[in-house]
């Protein structure tokens, strides 16, 4: 379920039925008395719900929630509704993105220097862009696609600049995350004033020549003049965090 | 008082029952059944989290206790008040275990792929719904849920910054916003059905 204070922690432990015998009954006289009490435990159980519905709950508290909770077709359908409203709100994010939200992508080209790995269905625009640039990869002799190593500014290091030349299409961020024990991350990349550009699930980590890497694909249009943050966090909970900012030329 | 009995078959509200109540809660015949529903909610939610696994039929019990008393002309002053004792007292009397068995789990697991179809059928009318809120507050209800696990309470911080609120505040909000969507939906599913 994430992060959680100790008295939510204590309300979800009354739900799932894991409190000892005597706690669990003066909650339960205590929920008969008071009626904000049931209302703390509803915004609870809508965390459990949510919770249960992105797939982030451990089995045990799954299991719990079936047996404790969905007890009767009311309570069945606040998880329905769960399941739905995440759904419906993911895919209207991700349609609404200016860029791709969900999926890495790598592009093939005549000389073999890009291949395609996965690509969102939800972001069509992205499936365009990413098409038009292919097809025109595919009869550039020169790579239209420039990689750049990013550090973690908490580790020392300073923004990067990243000098793009004109005719650039293709921007690929290789993160260093050398610490990391994890296989995929979360990143998300803003602007300086917070707007969030890229957010992606699962990034796979790779590891190259002993050193570990997140792989951030973007048209180079995303990235006009100016500065950038990205955050990266791995499954193991561990962060990094990156500051670059961009530079055409002419 | 009507014996609790496990062998009994699914209880229903009578309709003279039923009848008794409405009148009680509200002249407007509307709005008496909206608070009816809202009463039994509660219940429902309030025997649920007390460990009752049949909280249907017991918060249909407590319902018609009170409308056995209202129709034997009894006052009762503050029927909220009346119905949680009253389902207290059912939920005592009907003896219910805290702990369900493993089979019932297993019979749980094969509702969810149900439920789970049934949550597939909502999104093109959940859909619908999302369009019929203004462009900011659609903007924070799926920046509220888009994110899950543990970033989940980092993206939520993040959206309360940029809104300028409170943590507390925007959770407040995407939890009025959540109660229109799901009565949206309550509608869209009536007038499809």
């Amino acid at each position: 379920m994430g992060q959680t204070t100790p008295e939510r922690a204590r309300l979800a432990g009354f739900l799932l039925r894991r409190l000892a015998a005597a706690e669990s009954e003066a909650i339960s006289d205590e929920l008969f008395r008071d009626e904000q009490l049931l209302r703390e435990l509803e915004d609870v159980e809508r965390d459990l719900l949510d919770a249960y519905a992105d797939g982030s709950l451990s089995d045990a508290d799954r299991h719990d929630v079936d047996v404790h909770l969905m007890t009767s077709d009311s309570q069945r359908e606040k998880l329905r509704f769960a399941f739905a409203l995440g759904q419906t709100s993911r895919q209207h994010r991700f349609s609404r993105m200016g860029l791709a939200a969900a999926a890495v992508v790598l592009i093939a080209a005549a000389g073999g220097a890009f291949r395609i790995a996965r690509l969102s269905s939800q972001n069509q625009r992205l499936q365009t862009e990413m098409a038009e640039l292919r097809a025109r990869n595919a009869h550039d002799e020169n790579a239209a696609a420039v990689a750049y190593l990013l550090s973690p500014i908490d580790r020392g290091s300073a923004a990067e600049t990243l000098d793009i030349a004109a005719g650039v299409t293709l921007i690929h961020l290789n993160l260093a995350v050398e610490s990391s024990t994890g296989n995929t991350a979360e990143v998300r990349l803003k602007t300086a004033a917070g707007q969030i550009l890229l957010e992606q699930r699962g990034v796979p980590l790779e590891t190259i020549q002993g050193t570990r890497y997140l792989s951030v694909w973007l048209p180079s249009g995303a990235l006009p003049d100016g500065s950038y943050t990205v955050s990266a966090v791995d499954e193991t909970g561990r962060n990094w965090n990156f500051a670059f900012r961009t530079i055409r030329r002419k | 008082m009507d014996p609790i009995s496990p062998k009994r078959q699914r209880w229903s509200l009578t309709a003279e029952a039923f009848e008794i109540l409405l009148a009680r809660l509200s002249p407007d015949r509307e709005e008496a059944a909206l608070l009816f529903e809202e009463h039994r909610r509660y219940l429902l939610t309030l025997l649920t989290y007390a460990g009752a696994w049949d909280a249907e039929r017991l918060a249909d019990i407590a319902l018609d206790r009170a409308a056995k008393r209202l129709g034997g002309g009894e006052e009762i002053e503050n029927l909220r008040a009346w119905l949680r004792g009253a389902a207290r007292m059912v939920l005592l009397e009907s003896h219910t275990e805290l702990r369900r068995e493993t089979s019932a789990a297993a019979a749980a697991a094969q509702s969810m792929n149900e439920l789970r179809s049934g949550a597939e059928a909502d999104y093109a009318l959940l859909d619908e719904c999302l369009e019929e809120l203004t462009p900011p507050n659609r903007r924070v209800i799926e920046r509220y849920y888009q994110a899950g696990g543990r970033s989940l309470l980092t993206a939520r911080r993040a959206l309360a910054e940029e809104l300028g609120i409170s943590s507390e505040n925007l959770r407040t909000r995407a939890l009025r916003l959540r109660k229109l969507l799901e009565n949206c939906l309550q509608k869209r599913r009536g007038s499809v059905d």
